[in-house]
């Protein structure tokens, strides 16, 4: 029974391995879709996203101001996909499937991230960043 | 066809124009001059893809998006009128609905909704606004 037991679980270790190592490629591919649909101009707004367990507390937030305008796309991208990668690699995607409780937070605390979503004015359209990545991914 | 998107559009935009009791409609890309105090619904068209629904040669496609409708009421008169207005169009584009349109050249298509839900409220002095989201599909060559 002994060696039964530990096969099992031995198996549900190997399951919740590779279900762990797709849920991060899942997330990863998420993280790049919203860095891929967000405007870049000083790069605040991209540099202010921050994904984690749901309901997480606080996460990044940078402000435009007195930032020069006309940032490098790829290169602020480059920084966005950097931090979001390092919440990804932070959350114990292993532990949360064991609890059972994998639900997931994509956050921009930029002060003018409801300006990038909405638009500045009812006059200005917005780039509605997470309102596409809800419909891909939501 | 890429003009499928034509139809979509056509298709979500006559639907709330067709909402009994909808205020005015600022339709994108058409000047308009919202009067203070008159509330309006602003659609956005959001396209988010188009991927091939079979495989092989020709294939039919899926096209997926998000509708975006922006509810403004006045601002300082309380949330009562804005919500009012964003479950007028949330029970117009409830899940699984879906919307037939036929284009001028005899072709229809028909616009399934996936979801509609509506986030918190903002102020745009002198609007209190809130915005529905409606996810749509169509498959269609």
């Amino acid at each position: 029974m002994a060696s039964i037991q530990a096969t099992m679980n031995a198996i549900k270790g190997q399951i919740e391995e590779q279900v762990a190592e797709e849920l991060e490629d899942r997330l990863q591919f998420v993280a790049n879709y919203a860095l891929f649909v967000s405007p870049v101009d000083t790069g605040a707004y991209i540099e202010s996203f921050s994904i984690g367990r749901a309901g997480f507390g606080g996460g990044r937030s940078k402000k435009s101001d007195n930032k020069p305008k006309g940032a490098n796309p790829d290169a602020i991208r480059e920084v966005g996909r950097q931090n979001l990668y390092q919440d990804i690699q932070g959350m114990n995607i292993k532990e949360m499937i064991a609890s059972g409780n994998v639900k997931f937070t994509l956050r921009n605390r930029a002060p003018h991230a409801r300006d990038v979503e909405n638009g500045e004015s009812w006059q200005k359209d917005g780039y509605h960043v997470f309102a596409k990545v809800r419909r891909k991914f939501g | 066809m890429a003009t499928v998107y034509d139809d979509i559009r056509a298709a979500l935009e006559v639907k709330l124009s067709n909402i009994v009791g909808i205020p005015d409609i600022a339709y994108e890309n058409v000047s308009y001059s919202p009067t203070t105090g008159v509330p309006f619904v602003q659609p956005k068209f959001v396209p988010v893809s188009r991927r091939p629904a079979t495989r092989g040669l020709n294939p039919q496609m899926r096209y997926d998006g998000v509708m975006r409708f922006f509810c403004y009421t006045p601002e300082g008169q309380g949330p009562a009128a804005a919500d009012a207005l964003a479950n007028k169009v949330i029970d117009a584009f409830d899940a699984t609905t879906d919307i037939s349109f036929t284009n001028a050249g005899g072709q229809t298509i028909i616009v399934s909704v996936d979801y509609a839900e509506r986030d918190s409220a903002f102020i745009d002095t002198p609007w209190y606004y809130v915005a529905v989201n409606v996810g749509w599909y169509v498959y269609a060559f």
